[in-house]
């Protein structure tokens, strides 16, 4: 028996554990059009990928609203800044969102305009959880960053979050605080039940009872000792019904409703348009995994900037042969999202102020396919969106969104 | 991606097949090709280690020979010789002159060579129009049956009321 | 020709001593049941109540999750208008079903309570396996709330009331306000204040932010959106007193569908079915 027993937990172990694995790149389900027109996760920072359970970590970032925001997505009236992980693998201390505290939800995020984001996560359950930054939108739901790998070693138990309330009441865990309250409470409603239903579960119940009605012998059924001990039960009911609440608002006279409410936020101060994108043309070629645009870049700075990367749904290309691009990759950020031969352009050397150049850039990598971000051909908008961040000599960086209609192809351009 | 049933595992690790027949339709073709001609067959790496690791590719008509771990083999219409991928996808262009049943093979140099074997066919595919024709015939074929058995029925039944009568 | 006293002694021993009225006669005496008979009785009776348990727990349930799932599921969702006006709604159907399918065919004044009974323990059983085993939310995040107290008012009306159109008015009504005064004695602790990053919360609202759920975004939250607001800090007796009023006419449109459920019908077998089996139709016609 107990090896059965044994044997039994063990699969289920495994079978929790195999399930586990596969609890992450959920967002790849999601269409393109999505992911690459609505919001752009940039400066995504992990501060660390191994954390002990209790110990805290941060994850911090910036986000792009895209102005050419999709029609079949509801503009970001109500945004929630969140982490997604699978389940309360990490435990959230704090969120903020440009310095505010994000709790509950903000209203009315600008399109066109930058967000920045700060959370501090502690490890619970032991184990390695795919951890994003994240906001959902109301009407569309989650849009999400770079997600991380994050290993959480130490004993699941040994996970306590304790707070003290404003009544002064130190609260030793979070988990389980006013748990034996309320399952009293229910043990308590269980019993008086379990009274009343043995009290004619003991009798023959289900044909006796049938028959006997059929016979019209109803005085038989129910008798006035049966009417006097429902009487009682009402009695027990309504005292503890009403004698609990007495008891319990006296008991927590400082209570408060749940809170809810909209957070308001302005946004990053934005950045002159250093920067103008046109693209003239674009295509997927599908069998080469390789996005091709025709581009036409205006500097409209004052000094000269070069294209440093291309970055659309968390996936970066980057030139390669530019040192302060290639300086900007933070070393935390998750390596299956970068290119690895990065961007190619037609043009390498720097643009001038005020010149106007026709640059031609190819993307090429197995990343489009993996991130399922191409399928193009059943998009029902098939634009696609992106950033990309050029740099002057200084190192300033200039971020310019970029986008327009794709066309699948299947044939290399010459 | 992980889940997915169009992936091949070489050693310990996977990649992801894909193929294409861009004359005759949109679609994406996992494991059979439907028609004959002009193909291209992608291959994308799920893992980034592949990236590093020297790939080599062999397209061949299965005629029944064990060729064991050999790659370029009497058989074959297609070899790629060893080469590593940094962009993680291969994309093999061929041409199926002729219907029937290949073996698809990807070698991996890690250390010793890794082999692994996908056999598919071409010119084989069930169309959808030759399904519906099949579903067709097959409901036909059950109401014919089910208005016979009615028929003999009302036949047989018919019998003892004429005799009473 | 067995005996009453025969048939008596047969029986359950607890018979004899106390179900016996004044005549002699107890129910099995007076059902006609052989003794053989009266204790295949009694083992259907063992084997209804697991499978009523075993279906209705679940059944119920998986009804209660599917109409106002958020509510039950999540102490955050457990605001001061909607949860107190939703839940009972929602959760007397089945609980009134019960109780007619019981009363009418067998006046025992026990269909509700079974309902709820077997709801709870579901939940309980759903939020172990499912909440905690699986996927690791801490209890306090899921605390369910309870229909006993309803449903055994409701119960009690029927029994001492013996007439299902006032059980609505009155048990009804009962349901549905006991409903918040019951929860609150059990949930008041959730809603002490703390103070984070700056601001009021409740420790319901703590526990839904700490332990996070990605599927569930903070904006998804009813909570108090409407014109009630006028009645300030009352807005619970508010909604209670018009969950009330709801789960009056709940209860009558539910112990209706439950007798209509509960009807066994038979259908003729058409004759070409019958020849179809082997079957020869009958000569007259």
């Amino acid at each position: 028996m107990l090896l059965k027993l044994i044997k039994f937990a063990a699969v289920c172990v495994a079978f929790i554990a195999g399930v586990s694995h596969a609890a992450a790149h959920g967002e790849r389900a999601q269409e393109p059009y999505l992911r690459t027109r609505t919001v752009q996760f940039y400066d995504v920072h992990f501060s660390k990928t191994e954390v002990k359970v209790n110990e805290r970590f941060e994850l911090t970032g910036k986000f792009r609203l895209m102005q050419d925001w999709p029609d079949a997505v509801t503009p970001p009236d109500i945004v929630f800044v969140s982490s997604i992980s699978p389940g309360p693998t990490i435990a959230r201390i704090e969120t903020y969102l440009n310095g505010w505290p994000a709790r509950q939800s903000f209203a009315r995020l600008e399109l066109g305009r930058d967000y920045e984001f700060r959370m501090v996560l502690e490890g619970r359950t032991p184990g390695s959880s795919h951890i994003h930054p994240s906001i959902s939108i109301k009407g569309s739901g989650p849009l999400v960053g770079p997600g991380q790998w994050v290993n959480i070693s130490g004993e699941a138990h040994s996970f306590a979050f304790p707070i003290k309330t404003m009544t002064g009441l130190q609260i030793e865990d979070l988990q389980t605080f006013g748990l034996a309250h309320a399952v009293g409470w229910h043990l308590a409603w269980l019993a008086v039940a379990a009274a009343w239903l043995s009290f004619w579960l003991a009798r023959p119940l289900i044909l006796p009872r049938w028959l006997v009605l059929q016979k019209g012998r109803e005085d038989l059924l129910i008798s006035l000792r049966d009417t006097g001990a429902g009487i009682i039960v009402s009695a027990i009911v309504l005292v503890m019904v009403f004698g609990g609440y007495v008891r319990a608002s006296a008991e927590y006279p400082y209570n408060v409703p749940l809170q809810s409410g909209l957070n308001r936020v302005a946004p990053l101060p934005a950045s002159p348009a250093y920067a103008e994108i046109k693209v003239i043309s674009a295509t997927y070629d599908v069998p080469g995994r390789s996005m091709r645009l025709a581009t036409q870049i205006t500097n409209k700075g004052s000094e000269p900037l070069s294209i440093g990367e291309l970055t659309t749904a968390n996936i970066r290309f980057l030139n390669q042969s530019l040192p302060v691009a290639m300086a900007n990759v933070d070393p935390s950020y998750p390596r299956d999202l970068i290119a690895r031969t990065g961007l190619k352009l037609s043009s390498d050397t720097p643009i001038n102020p005020g010149e106007t150049r026709e640059v031609r850039v190819e993307a090429t990598d197995a990343v489009w396919e993996l991130e399922r971000l191409v399928s193009f051909l059943t998009d029902v908008d098939s634009k696609f969106g992106g950033l990309l961040l050029l740099y002057a000599p200084n190192g300033e960086r200039v971020i310019a969104e970029m986008g327009g209609p794709i066309v699948p192809v299947f044939t290399e351009l010459k | 991606m992980e889940a997915d049933q169009c992936k091949l595992k070489v050693d310990s690790y996977f990649m992801h097949f894909t193929g294409y027949q861009p004359q005759s339709s949109r679609a994406e073709f996992c494991e059979d090709i439907p028609e004959v001609g002009r193909t291209i067959i992608v291959l994308d790496f799920v893992d980034q280690s592949l990236r590093d690791i020297p790939v080599s590719v062999n397209l061949a008509r299965d005629d029944g020979a064990r060729t064991g771990d050999t790659m370029n083999t009497p058989s074959s219409i297609l070899y790629i010789p060893p080469k590593k991928y940094p962009n993680g996808t291969i994309k093999i262009d061929v041409n199926f002159e002729q219907a029937g049943r290949y073996i698809g093979m990807v070698a991996i140099e890690n250390g010793e060579r890794n082999v692994a074997k996908f056999p598919f066919d071409v010119g084989r595919g069930w169309s959808l129009i030759r399904l519906l024709a099949w579903c067709l015939v097959l409901v036909s074929a059950a109401i014919g049956t089910f208005l016979w058995a009615l028929r003999r029925n009302a036949i047989a039944q018919n019998l003892p009321a004429a005799s009473e009568k | 020709m067995t005996s009453t006293a025969d048939i008596d002694a047969a029986a359950s021993p607890r018979e004899n001593t106390r179900f016996k009225d004044k005549k002699g006669e107890t129910v099995i005496s007076v059902s006609g049941l052989t003794p053989g008979a009266a204790r295949y009785s009694r083992l259907f009776d063992v084997l209804v109540v697991a499978a009523v348990v075993t279906i209705f727990g679940g059944a119920i349930h998986l009804h209660v999750m599917l109409t106002v799932g958020d509510w039950d599921m999540y102490v955050d969702w457990k605001d001061r208008q909607y949860w107190p006006l939703v839940m009972p709604v929602s959760m007397i159907m089945f609980p009134a079903a019960l109780q007619a399918i019981f009363w009418v065919n067998f006046r025992l004044p026990i269909g509700a309570t079974v309902g709820a009974t077997a709801l709870l323990i579901a939940t309980w059983i759903g939020r172990y396996a499912n909440w905690w085993i699986w996927t690791g939310f801490p209890f306090t995040e899921g605390v369910p709330s309870q229909a006993l107290a309803g449903a055994l008012l409701m119960d009690m009306t029927l029994i001492v009331l013996r007439n299902s159109l006032f059980t609505s008015i009155i048990g009804g009504f009962a349901f549905g306000f006991v409903f918040w005064p019951s929860n609150y004695s059990a949930l008041a602790p959730f809603y002490l204040p703390v103070e984070h990053q700056g601001m009021v919360a409740s420790l319901a609202d703590m526990i839904g932010y700490t332990f996070p759920r990605s599927n569930m975004p903070e904006y998804l939250r009813i909570i108090e959106r409407g014109t009630l607001r006028t009645f300030g800090s009352s807005v619970s007796w508010v909604s209670a007193a018009f969950a009330g009023f709801i789960c009056i006419f709940m209860h009558q449109l539910w112990w209706r569908l439950g007798l209509f459920a509960s009807q066994a019908t038979f259908l003729k077998n058409s004759d070409v079915v019958k020849s179809f089996m082997g079957i020869k139709s009958s000569v007259a016609s």
